[in-house]
Protein backbone atom coordinates (compact mmCIF):
# COMPACT_ATOMS: atom_id res chain seq x y z
CA UNK A 1 0.00 0.00 0.00
CA UNK A 2 0.90 3.70 -1.20
CA UNK A 3 0.51 6.26 0.96
CA UNK A 4 0.93 9.89 0.27
CA UNK A 5 0.57 13.01 1.86
CA UNK A 6 -0.27 14.97 -0.48
CA UNK A 7 0.84 18.89 0.55
CA UNK A 8 -1.08 18.25 3.72
CA UNK A 9 -1.15 21.29 6.58
CA UNK A 10 2.67 22.47 7.03
CA UNK A 11 3.49 24.30 4.48
CA UNK A 12 4.93 27.10 6.29
CA UNK A 13 5.14 29.64 3.77
CA UNK A 14 3.94 33.48 4.08
CA UNK A 15 0.74 34.46 1.51
CA UNK A 16 3.26 36.07 -1.08
CA UNK A 17 5.09 32.72 -1.22
CA UNK A 18 2.09 30.66 -1.36
CA UNK A 19 0.20 33.01 -4.54
CA UNK A 20 3.60 32.04 -6.14
CA UNK A 21 3.67 28.25 -5.96
CA UNK A 22 -0.65 28.17 -5.99
CA UNK A 23 -0.59 26.95 -2.31
CA UNK A 24 -3.99 27.87 -0.48
CA UNK A 25 -3.05 27.53 3.09
CA UNK A 26 -0.23 29.90 4.41
CA UNK A 27 0.85 30.17 8.12
CA UNK A 28 -1.71 33.07 8.07
CA UNK A 29 -4.69 30.45 7.40
CA UNK A 30 -3.35 28.12 9.09
CA UNK A 31 -3.29 30.13 12.21
CA UNK A 32 -6.93 32.61 11.86
CA UNK A 33 -8.04 28.55 11.30
CA UNK A 34 -7.03 27.79 14.92
CA UNK A 35 -8.29 31.02 15.94
CA UNK A 36 -4.85 32.49 16.69
CA UNK A 37 -5.36 35.32 14.51
CA UNK A 38 -6.26 38.60 15.71
CA UNK A 39 -7.47 42.42 14.57
CA UNK A 40 -7.43 45.30 15.84
CA UNK A 41 -9.16 48.60 14.70
CA UNK A 42 -8.69 52.04 16.08
CA UNK A 43 -8.93 55.98 14.59
CA UNK A 44 -7.63 58.33 16.51
CA UNK A 45 -8.41 62.12 15.90
CA UNK A 46 -6.50 65.22 15.83
CA UNK A 47 -6.01 66.44 19.02
CA UNK A 48 -4.54 70.18 19.01
CA UNK A 49 -1.34 70.30 20.60
CA UNK A 50 -0.67 66.58 21.04
CA UNK A 51 0.81 63.87 19.20
CA UNK A 52 -1.67 60.79 18.50
CA UNK A 53 -0.16 57.83 19.47
CA UNK A 54 -1.46 54.22 18.44
CA UNK A 55 -0.14 50.76 20.03
CA UNK A 56 0.34 47.04 20.24
CA UNK A 57 1.25 46.18 23.26
CA UNK A 58 2.03 42.76 24.30
CA UNK A 59 1.16 43.04 28.18
CA UNK A 60 4.07 42.20 30.97
CA UNK A 61 3.10 38.45 31.71
CA UNK A 62 0.87 38.00 29.18
CA UNK A 63 2.30 34.38 28.53
CA UNK A 64 2.09 34.61 24.99
CA UNK A 65 4.11 35.85 21.97
CA UNK A 66 2.75 38.15 19.83
CA UNK A 67 3.55 37.89 16.15
CA UNK A 68 2.30 40.98 13.92
CA UNK A 69 1.05 40.00 10.62
CA UNK A 70 0.47 43.21 8.80
CA UNK A 71 0.42 46.62 9.56
CA UNK A 72 -1.69 49.13 7.82
CA UNK A 73 -1.66 52.99 8.25
CA UNK A 74 -3.79 55.62 7.45
CA UNK A 75 -3.23 59.56 7.97
CA UNK A 76 -4.41 62.94 5.85
CA UNK A 77 -2.48 63.71 3.07
CA UNK A 78 0.95 66.55 2.96
CA UNK A 79 1.37 66.50 6.62
CA UNK A 80 4.61 64.78 7.00
CA UNK A 81 5.68 60.68 8.27
CA UNK A 82 4.37 58.09 10.89
CA UNK A 83 7.19 57.77 13.29
CA UNK A 84 7.60 53.76 14.59
CA UNK A 85 8.40 53.68 17.98
CA UNK A 86 9.31 50.76 21.03
CA UNK A 87 7.40 51.71 23.40
CA UNK A 88 6.50 49.22 26.48
CA UNK A 89 4.74 51.48 28.25
CA UNK A 90 0.46 50.90 28.00
CA UNK A 91 -0.45 53.76 26.59
CA UNK A 92 -3.53 55.68 28.14
CA UNK A 93 -6.55 54.12 26.34
CA UNK A 94 -7.57 51.07 25.49
CA UNK A 95 -9.18 50.51 22.04
CA UNK A 96 -12.40 48.11 22.03
CA UNK A 97 -12.26 47.27 18.49
CA UNK A 98 -10.16 44.04 18.85
CA UNK A 99 -11.41 40.54 18.23
CA UNK A 100 -10.19 37.04 16.87
CA UNK A 101 -10.69 36.89 13.07
CA UNK A 102 -12.99 33.19 13.86
CA UNK A 103 -15.54 35.39 14.59
CA UNK A 104 -16.76 34.30 18.51
CA UNK A 105 -13.25 33.16 19.60
CA UNK A 106 -11.49 34.21 22.15
CA UNK A 107 -10.30 37.29 22.08
CA UNK A 108 -6.57 38.87 21.90
CA UNK A 109 -4.67 39.07 24.75
CA UNK A 110 -2.57 41.60 22.85
CA UNK A 111 -3.92 45.01 23.30
CA UNK A 112 -4.18 48.15 20.69
CA UNK A 113 -3.71 51.00 22.90
CA UNK A 114 -4.22 54.78 21.52
CA UNK A 115 -3.08 57.85 23.73
CA UNK A 116 -3.15 62.01 22.53
CA UNK A 117 0.37 63.41 24.19
CA UNK A 118 2.09 66.65 24.05
CA UNK A 119 5.33 64.55 24.43
CA UNK A 120 6.20 62.14 21.79
CA UNK A 121 6.19 58.43 23.45
CA UNK A 122 9.03 55.38 23.29
CA UNK A 123 12.02 55.14 21.49
CA UNK A 124 11.98 56.00 17.53
CA UNK A 125 12.76 53.04 15.92
CA UNK A 126 11.34 53.95 11.96
CA UNK A 127 9.84 56.35 9.86
CA UNK A 128 7.48 55.96 7.42
CA UNK A 129 4.85 57.08 4.88
CA UNK A 130 1.32 56.24 5.08
CA UNK A 131 -1.72 57.17 2.75
CA UNK A 132 -4.64 58.77 3.26
CA UNK A 133 -6.48 55.15 3.09
CA UNK A 134 -5.60 52.05 4.81
CA UNK A 135 -2.75 50.70 3.22
CA UNK A 136 -0.23 48.19 4.55
CA UNK A 137 3.00 49.77 5.29
CA UNK A 138 5.30 47.47 6.27
CA UNK A 139 6.13 43.44 4.83
CA UNK A 140 4.09 41.06 6.26
CA UNK A 141 5.40 39.41 9.70
CA UNK A 142 7.38 42.33 10.66
CA UNK A 143 7.56 42.27 14.50
CA UNK A 144 7.16 40.09 17.21
CA UNK A 145 6.34 41.08 20.37
CA UNK A 146 7.08 39.45 23.64
CA UNK A 147 5.45 39.75 26.99
CA UNK A 148 5.73 43.24 28.21
CA UNK A 149 6.65 44.62 24.49
CA UNK A 150 5.01 47.11 22.33
CA UNK A 151 5.24 49.01 19.04
CA UNK A 152 3.42 52.69 18.66
CA UNK A 153 2.69 54.30 15.49
CA UNK A 154 2.44 58.48 15.70
CA UNK A 155 2.30 61.11 12.67
CA UNK A 156 5.30 63.17 12.67
CA UNK A 157 3.64 66.75 14.12
CA UNK A 158 0.49 67.45 16.78
CA UNK A 159 -2.78 67.62 15.67
CA UNK A 160 -3.16 64.55 13.19
CA UNK A 161 -5.58 62.23 12.60
CA UNK A 162 -4.04 58.61 12.39
CA UNK A 163 -6.03 55.23 11.17
CA UNK A 164 -4.42 51.73 12.31
CA UNK A 165 -5.68 48.65 11.08
CA UNK A 166 -3.49 45.88 13.18
CA UNK A 167 -3.35 41.74 11.93
CA UNK A 168 -1.53 39.90 14.55
CA UNK A 169 -1.14 35.96 15.70
CA UNK A 170 -0.91 34.99 19.49
CA UNK A 171 0.55 31.70 20.27
CA UNK B 1 7.94 -8.45 -33.38
CA UNK B 2 4.80 -6.99 -33.38
CA UNK B 3 4.44 -3.68 -30.67
CA UNK B 4 2.13 -3.99 -28.07
CA UNK B 5 0.38 -0.89 -26.12
CA UNK B 6 -0.31 -0.41 -22.74
CA UNK B 7 -3.80 -2.69 -22.49
CA UNK B 8 -1.95 -5.69 -23.92
CA UNK B 9 0.88 -5.37 -21.64
CA UNK B 10 -1.56 -5.13 -18.94
CA UNK B 11 -3.33 -7.88 -20.40
CA UNK B 12 -0.20 -10.37 -20.86
CA UNK B 13 1.01 -9.23 -17.05
CA UNK B 14 -2.92 -9.95 -15.83
CA UNK B 15 -3.76 -12.81 -17.98
CA UNK B 16 -7.02 -10.46 -18.67
CA UNK B 17 -8.58 -7.40 -19.96
CA UNK B 18 -8.81 -4.65 -17.08
CA UNK B 19 -11.48 -1.92 -17.16
CA UNK B 20 -11.21 1.22 -14.97
CA UNK B 21 -13.81 2.76 -13.05
CA UNK B 22 -14.16 6.61 -11.45
CA UNK B 23 -15.98 6.72 -7.96
CA UNK B 24 -17.85 3.66 -8.08
CA UNK B 25 -19.93 4.32 -4.76
CA UNK B 26 -19.36 8.33 -3.99
CA UNK B 27 -17.19 11.86 -4.87
CA UNK B 28 -17.35 13.10 -1.12
CA UNK B 29 -16.95 11.88 2.42
CA UNK B 30 -18.91 12.36 5.37
CA UNK B 31 -19.23 13.04 8.90
CA UNK B 32 -20.35 10.00 9.14
CA UNK B 33 -18.68 6.77 8.54
CA UNK B 34 -20.05 5.11 5.25
CA UNK B 35 -18.85 3.07 2.35
CA UNK B 36 -16.76 3.87 -0.75
CA UNK B 37 -15.62 1.04 -2.26
CA UNK B 38 -17.54 -2.00 -2.08
CA UNK B 39 -16.57 -5.26 -1.67
CA UNK B 40 -15.30 -6.81 -5.15
CA UNK B 41 -13.49 -10.13 -6.08
CA UNK B 42 -12.31 -8.45 -9.21
CA UNK B 43 -10.67 -5.20 -7.74
CA UNK B 44 -6.42 -5.61 -8.93
CA UNK B 45 -6.24 -1.85 -7.51
CA UNK B 46 -7.42 1.67 -6.50
CA UNK B 47 -6.54 4.98 -5.71
CA UNK B 48 -8.10 7.20 -3.40
CA UNK B 49 -7.54 10.94 -3.20
CA UNK B 50 -8.33 13.75 -0.62
CA UNK B 51 -9.41 16.30 -2.95
CA UNK B 52 -10.37 18.30 0.20
CA UNK B 53 -8.89 20.65 2.72
CA UNK B 54 -10.32 18.70 5.33
CA UNK B 55 -8.52 15.42 6.78
CA UNK B 56 -9.94 11.74 6.04
CA UNK B 57 -9.94 8.39 7.74
CA UNK B 58 -10.10 5.67 5.42
CA UNK B 59 -10.02 1.69 6.41
CA UNK B 60 -11.50 -1.49 5.08
CA UNK B 61 -13.57 -1.60 8.50
CA UNK B 62 -17.45 0.09 8.81
CA UNK B 63 -16.24 1.62 12.37
CA UNK B 64 -13.46 3.51 10.86
CA UNK B 65 -13.04 7.23 12.95
CA UNK B 66 -10.54 9.20 13.72
CA UNK B 67 -8.94 6.83 15.86
CA UNK B 68 -8.89 4.10 13.49
CA UNK B 69 -8.04 3.97 10.13
CA UNK B 70 -5.26 5.47 7.61
CA UNK B 71 -5.21 9.12 7.45
CA UNK B 72 -5.48 10.70 4.05
CA UNK B 73 -3.97 13.84 4.25
CA UNK B 74 -6.13 17.12 3.21
CA UNK B 75 -5.12 18.78 -0.12
CA UNK B 76 -4.27 15.91 -2.06
CA UNK B 77 -3.35 12.62 0.35
CA UNK B 78 -3.70 9.84 -1.31
CA UNK B 79 -3.63 5.93 -0.67
CA UNK B 80 -2.45 3.51 -3.45
CA UNK B 81 -3.07 -0.34 -3.26
CA UNK B 82 -2.48 -3.12 -5.61
CA UNK B 83 -3.51 -7.10 -5.38
CA UNK B 84 0.46 -7.37 -5.72
CA UNK B 85 1.59 -5.87 -2.93
CA UNK B 86 -1.42 -5.41 -0.61
CA UNK B 87 -2.83 -8.89 -1.59
CA UNK B 88 -7.01 -9.59 -0.79
CA UNK B 89 -6.98 -5.85 0.87
CA UNK B 90 -7.73 -4.38 -2.40
CA UNK B 91 -11.16 -6.24 -2.78
CA UNK B 92 -11.98 -5.64 0.66
CA UNK B 93 -14.86 -2.98 1.45
CA UNK B 94 -13.42 0.16 2.86
CA UNK B 95 -15.06 3.19 4.00
CA UNK B 96 -14.15 6.68 4.73
CA UNK B 97 -15.34 9.09 7.54
CA UNK B 98 -14.26 13.37 7.17
CA UNK B 99 -13.14 15.77 9.44
CA UNK B 100 -15.82 18.49 7.93
CA UNK B 101 -19.50 17.17 5.71
CA UNK B 102 -19.25 16.37 2.06
CA UNK B 103 -14.82 16.62 1.64
CA UNK B 104 -14.18 16.14 -2.04
CA UNK B 105 -12.54 12.63 -2.95
CA UNK B 106 -11.48 11.31 -5.95
CA UNK B 107 -11.59 7.35 -5.94
CA UNK B 108 -10.16 5.18 -9.18
CA UNK B 109 -10.35 1.38 -8.85
CA UNK B 110 -9.33 -0.90 -11.29
CA UNK B 111 -11.49 -4.18 -12.31
CA UNK B 112 -11.14 -7.39 -14.17
CA UNK B 113 -14.53 -7.60 -15.27
CA UNK B 114 -16.72 -4.57 -16.63
CA UNK B 115 -18.98 -2.75 -13.83
CA UNK B 116 -21.71 -0.32 -14.32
Amino acid sequence: MRISSGIAADANVTDREARLVGVIRSEWHRRVRASQGFYGLTDNGPSVGNYTHVQLLNPAASGITVLVYRISLARPTGVGFINVRRDDVARATLSANTGNLVLGAAAPLGQLRFENNAVQQGVIIGIIDAAATLEPVFPDWCFELGAGEGITFEPAATNVEIGALLLWVEF
Amino acid sequence: MPSKDLAQLVQDLLGVKTFTRLNPVKATAGVAAAQVLRQNPNRVAFVYVNLSANDIRFAPRADVSTTLGIRVASSGGSVTALYTEDFDLVGLEWFDIADVAASAIFVMEWLTQREP
